[in-house]
Parts: C-alpha cells; sequence; structure tokens
C-alpha cells in the first residue's frame, strides 16, 4: 500500500499527535488491555493483516487476519475465554513504533510507522520478533482518544514466510 | 536394521516413533521414497514454463510445467556441484542456470549449457548430467504426485476408494475444476510430522481443543453444533486403506448448516447471504453455501496430503521434532465471485497462524513433542472405539470421534517399516 500523491502531508503537530494516539494503542496491546483497545476501534473498522508478498486487498486474497469488528469481537472473546491453549499463558509483547509519519485524510489522518514487536510465550518459546509497517487511517473523535481506527493494515516484514502462531493482536 | 515395526500394536504405538533420529532417517526411506508423495496442484502450474519449488520428502525438487503440457519434477539440484538451481518459490522460466558455474538446464532438467566445454574433453556426455528426478509422476483430477520408487504401482490402485472424496471435492465446482492460487499459509511446529498426520484427521478433538471456536460459532447461530459426541451422528470416521483416512462430516455439515454459520461470521458474510436471498429462498441459499463454500470432509493421503474443507494441506518433515505444514485454499470456477470470497473467509476463521483453530493445533503438537520426552511411559494410546467399528468391502468406518482411521495409518506406517518389508515397499497391494 503506497500514500497516494496529493495528499497533504499533516503538520508537525498534528503528526505529533498522530504519533501519540499510535503509543497509546501500542501501550494499551503491550498492557493486554484489550477492552480499552476496543475502545479505539470504529465501528466500521477493518483489522487486516495482509499474507501475499503483492497484496492487493482482503476481499479476493488469503489474509493472515481480515477481521471486521464482529470478527474482533468474536476473537478477543475467544482469547480471554479460557480456552484458547495457543494464548495460555498469553503473550507478553512490546513494541517500539518509529518513522511516523501522517497525512490530512478527510476529517482525520492516514499514518504509516515502522514497528519492531518483541514476543515472549511465557515458558513456552525463545523471544520472537517481528517487524513491519502499520497503516492506520483515523478519524477524528470528540471521545478521550482523540481519534477511532478506521482501518488497521499489518504489513508484516515475513508475511510470505512460515510462522509458529500470531494469536496475539499485532 | 531395528525392526521398527515392532513400535506399532494393534490400539497403541511407541514413542520411539516421534523421537528417534533413526526412525526418521529410516522413514524418508521406506516411506518417503517408497510410496507416491503428493508434490503439486496443477493450478499452481498452467502454464508452459511454470514452475513451483516443493520437497519430495526432504529433497529440493522443481515442479515445472514443459512445453509439452506434462508436468516435470526435477531434483533442485545441480549435477556438477550441487547448489540448487532455482530459488523462487514460483515463477515461470524456460531453463534454469546454477549461479556457480553457469550450467544451464532446460524445463526437462537436460544440460543444455556448460561454459568452457573443452576442459571435459571431446566426449562428454551431457545427457548423464540432467538434473534428474522421481521416475515416477502421476496425477489424478489435478493433484500431481510423484515417487522415486520406479517400481510403485499405479497412482490410481495406491488411492483406491480414498478417490471418491477427492472426486467430492471437485464436484462442489460446476465444472469440476478448482484453483489453488490464493495463498498459502505457512507454519511449523516443534514436533514430527506424524503428528499432524494424523491429526488431520482426528475427530475426537474439535469440540475439546477447539472449544473457544466452537463457542464462537454457536453464540452466533444460538445451538449448539457439537456433532461429535451424538450417538446418532450422520458423521463418521474411515480408514480407506493404504494409511489413507477419512473424517466424513459431509452429510452432518449439510444438516446443521455449518459453512451458513461461518459464512454469517465472517467480514462481508452477512451482505453475501443477503445478496443470495434475493434470488433464493433461505433454505436454498442454506443448501448453496452449504455445497460450495467448503466439503464437510477432511481426506488424509498417506504421507503427506489432506484435503480439509477449502484446503490442501501438505506436510514436511523437517527433522525429527520440527515439522513445517503448508495451507492453500481452493477457489472453484463456475461459481460467482462472493462464493469464492466466502471459502477463503471461512479459511480464515479457523485455520492459518492467527486463525481461531490452527493455533490451538500447533500448541497442541508443541506440547506432544514436549511430554513425549517422558522416556518412563511408552505407548500412546488409539484404542478408541475398536469395539465399535463396522468392517466393509474396501473400508472400516468408526464412530466420528474413534480412532479406527488412525489406527490404519499406523498399521500402513508398520508394514512400510517393519524390517522384512523391503525397502521398496508398499510396491505391491
Amino acid at each position: 500500500m503506497t500514500i497516494s500523491s496529493g495528499v497533504r502531508p499533516a503538520s508537525a503537530e498534528e503528526t505529533h499527535r498522530c504519533a501519540q494516539f499510535l503509543f497509546r494503542e501500542a501501550a494499551l496491546l503491550d498492557g493486554g488491555d484489550h477492552a480499552g483497545w476496543l475502545k479505539l476501534l470504529a465501528p466500521d473498522v477493518v483489522y487486516w493483516v495482509p499474507l501475499l508478498s503483492d497484496y492487493r486487498g482482503p476481499e479476493d486474497e488469503l489474509n493472515i487476519v481480515y477481521d471486521d469488528l464482529s470478527k474482533i469481537n468474536d476473537r478477543l472473546e475467544r482469547l480471554s475465554g479460557g480456552y484458547a491453549f495457543a494464548q495460555d499463558p498469553p503473550s507478553r509483547t512490546t513494541r517500539i513504533i518509529g518513522n511516523v509519519r501522517a497525512w490530512r485524510n478527510g476529517d482525520g489522518f492516514t499514518t504509516e510507522s515502522a514497528f519492531v514487536l518483541h514476543e515472549l510465550r511465557p515458558e513456552a518459546t525463545p523471544v520472537q520478533t517481528l517487524a513491519g509497517r502499520y497503516l492506520h487511517e483515523l478519524q477524528a473523535d470528540d471521545g478521550d482518544a482523540a481519534f477511532l481506527i478506521r482501518r488497521k493494515t499489518i504489513e508484516l516484514v515475513n508475511r510470505t514466510e512460515s510462522f509458529g502462531n500470531l494469536a496475539f493482536i499485532l | 536394521m531395528t525392526d521398527f515395526g515392532r513400535l506399532v500394536e494393534d490400539g497403541r504405538v511407541h514413542r520411539d516413533m516421534f523421537v528417534r533420529p533413526d526412525v526418521y532417517d529410516e522413514e524418508m526411506v521406506r516411506i518417503f521414497s517408497t510410496v507416491w508423495v503428493y508434490v503439486a496442484h496443477e493450478s499452481e502450474i498452467p502454464n508452459a514454463g511454470d514452475f513451483k519449488l516443493t520437497q519430495l520428502g526432504i529433497e529440493p525438487v522443481i515442479v515445472t510445467r514443459a512445453a509439452s503440457g506434462a508436468v516435470n519434477v526435477l531434483l533442485n539440484r545441480c549435477a556438477h556441484r550441487g547448489l540448487t538451481v532455482c530459488q523462487k518459490r514460483t515463477g515461470n522460466a524456460t531453463s534454469f542456470r546454477c549461479a556457480y558455474h553457469s550450467w544451464t538446464y532446460d524445463g526437462d532438467g537436460k544440460l543444455i549449457g556448460v561454459p568452457y566445454p573443452k576442459g571435459y574433453g571431446d566426449d562428454f556426455d551431457r545427457e548423464a548430467y540432467s538434473l534428474g528426478g522421481p521416475p515416477r509422476v502421476e496425477s489424478y483430477r489435478g493433484f500431481v504426485f510423484a515417487s522415486f520408487n520406479p517400481d510403485v504401482m499405479p497412482l490410481r490402485t495406491w488411492l483406491g476408494p480414498a478417490t471418491e472424496f477427492i472426486d467430492s471435492f471437485l464436484e462442489s465446482s460446476p465444472v469440476g475444476e478448482i484453483k489453488a492460487r490464493s495463498g498459502t499459509y505457512r507454519y511449523h511446529f516443534e514436533g514430527n510430522w506424524k503428528l499432524q498426520l494424523d491429526g488431520s484427521i482426528d475427530g475426537y478433538h474439535p469440540y475439546l481443543l477447539h472449544k473457544s471456536f466452537f463457542d464462537a460459532q454457536d453464540s452466533h447461530s444460538g445451538k449448539r453444533s457439537n456433532i461429535y459426541n451424538r450417538e446418532d451422528t450422520l458423521a463418521a470416521c474411515v480408514d480407506l486403506g493404504h494409511g489413507h483416512a477419512a473424517l466424513d462430516s459431509r452429510e452432518e455439515f449439510r444438516r446443521s448448516s455449518v459453512f451458513y454459520e461461518r459464512v454469517r461470521m465472517a467480514p462481508g458474510g452477512a451482505a453475501v447471504i443477503a445478496d443470495l436471498e434475493r434470488q433464493h429462498t433461505p433454505d436454498e441459499t442454506r443448501e448453496l453455501i452449504g455445497r460450495t463454500v467448503g466439503n464437510g470432509f477432511n481426506l488424509l493421503i498417506f504421507p503427506n496430503l489432506s484435503i480439509i474443507q477449502t484446503q490442501i494441506r501438505v506436510i514436511f518433515p523437517a527433522g525429527v521434532k520440527q515439522t513445517r505444514v503448508e495451507v492453500t485454499p481452493t477457489t472453484l470456477d463456475g461459481v460467482p465471485q462472493a462464493l469464492n470470497r466466502m471459502r477463503l473467509r471461512s479459511h480464515e476463521l479457523f485455520f492459518g497462524p492467527a486463525g481461531f483453530g490452527s493455533p490451538d493445533d500447533l500448541e497442541a503438537f508443541n506440547r506432544t513433542q514436549a511430554g513425549l520426552e517422558a522416556a518412563h511411559s511408552e505407548w500412546l494410546d488409539i484404542s478408541r472405539g475398536r469395539e465399535r467399528e463396522r468392517p466393509q468391502a474396501d473400508r472400516v468406518i468408526g464412530h466420528v470421534s474413534d480412532e479406527t482411521h488412525q489406527r490404519g495409518i499406523y498399521r500402513q506406517w508398520k508394514r512400510l517399516m517393519s524390517a522384512e518389508a523391503p525397502v521398496l515397499a508398499g510396491v505391491s497391494t
């Protein structure tokens, strides 16, 4: 995915606000606060982890994850229900987000950022490192978060390769 | 050699077959170099020159479509110094050139280019330096198998009654054609390959290990979908001979509209159903989705292919305690795009590294391998349902939750791995 030309870059202050939002989202996920994360999602959110190296859109290709809000709710309920053995115990994660760029997009913003994510399944395996780009579409919101996520695309560097399990939220 | 056949008894198998490197090494010869091994679906290489890389057992091969339309399986190994000559997972090529000394091969594996040829003298026999490959390659309805055993029985004979399930898989398409080109999940686990082999058709675990998935499905449908613990279930496990096996839930999935429920859970699913119901009655819509969005069976073709719902699953041994798996969902020719999308969505729901089911399977395999380090407990039990299985002419049928078909897998394993079996065992029926 590329940011289409002719879109106006956000100002330094706007970019700062977007970055603060991304950091807050990362803190919620790394803290295991799924309920808090859900509050950041717009009703028409798309949470997408493409699989193909030359991915085009989620509809006509196989995806690692392609969720709408209903499926995200199912996913989180599954993870918290006590029977998701691949997340028992849950992963501990920390993600570092950088290279944040932002563009105006209607009354919101499109952001692109790079991330490095370390994951540990306690008492099971060595630390797993994942890296890639986050692409967020953020819509302005009056609530505490300032934005809601309308689309979150996670472009993993190794998306075409073999995985162990990716049952946690990226 | 040690008689590894003794590792299988009726109703139990010994831990050694999952942990001992000498067993694994012998399996690569007596199983993966002896019987038919699945290598590709023809839709992956539709045009002349198309190729994909895979493994035949643990040996790297190129599966490529010749100009004649035939499928070649070539060792991906330069006849000079052993380098792989093809690096891309898929592509189209008229020749393969080794990086080291530029030896070049055509799509049939013939050596067509050697730099500075005078160094080899005038009687250099290029024919002797082909890439080579398995002597036998045969295809059944687009499923391509290869064997290093020149005397292996005809593929059709090897597949036996399992062909009925392959036929059924293709009959989801009104024109009898499928495509495996939408993408492939790749995953691995720290465990022996046979855990995925018998796990692919295990009918005891679904509602137990995958309770979290069925809870989600049942919360949408408002009914309990446990078809695995009913005495009157229409589902069954089937030992198909030669180590092939099936979990046949087709009638039961139809009765309980399983794929309709899965479409409802998928992004875009509600819109697809609404759209279909403009042209069909609700019952017809359920039937159409049930017929096209997935097959209600898990088929295992010993030793490395599984066909589950919409997917082609291939098992790659990668060491005695390490396994790789590739899972490719298929789409159907001759059905509306919306239904093929729902095949992909239904697949994503359960399978793959972030699905609602597969991660727990991988966790179960990892925990099995870890538990099998307990050398003081030697046997794994596969005796379930011995008293209630029903032998038929060409198969044995058991309750869906039983282990009848898994006993069939290990009987085949024993046949191939016994000391008295010829190294090219599996040749005769």
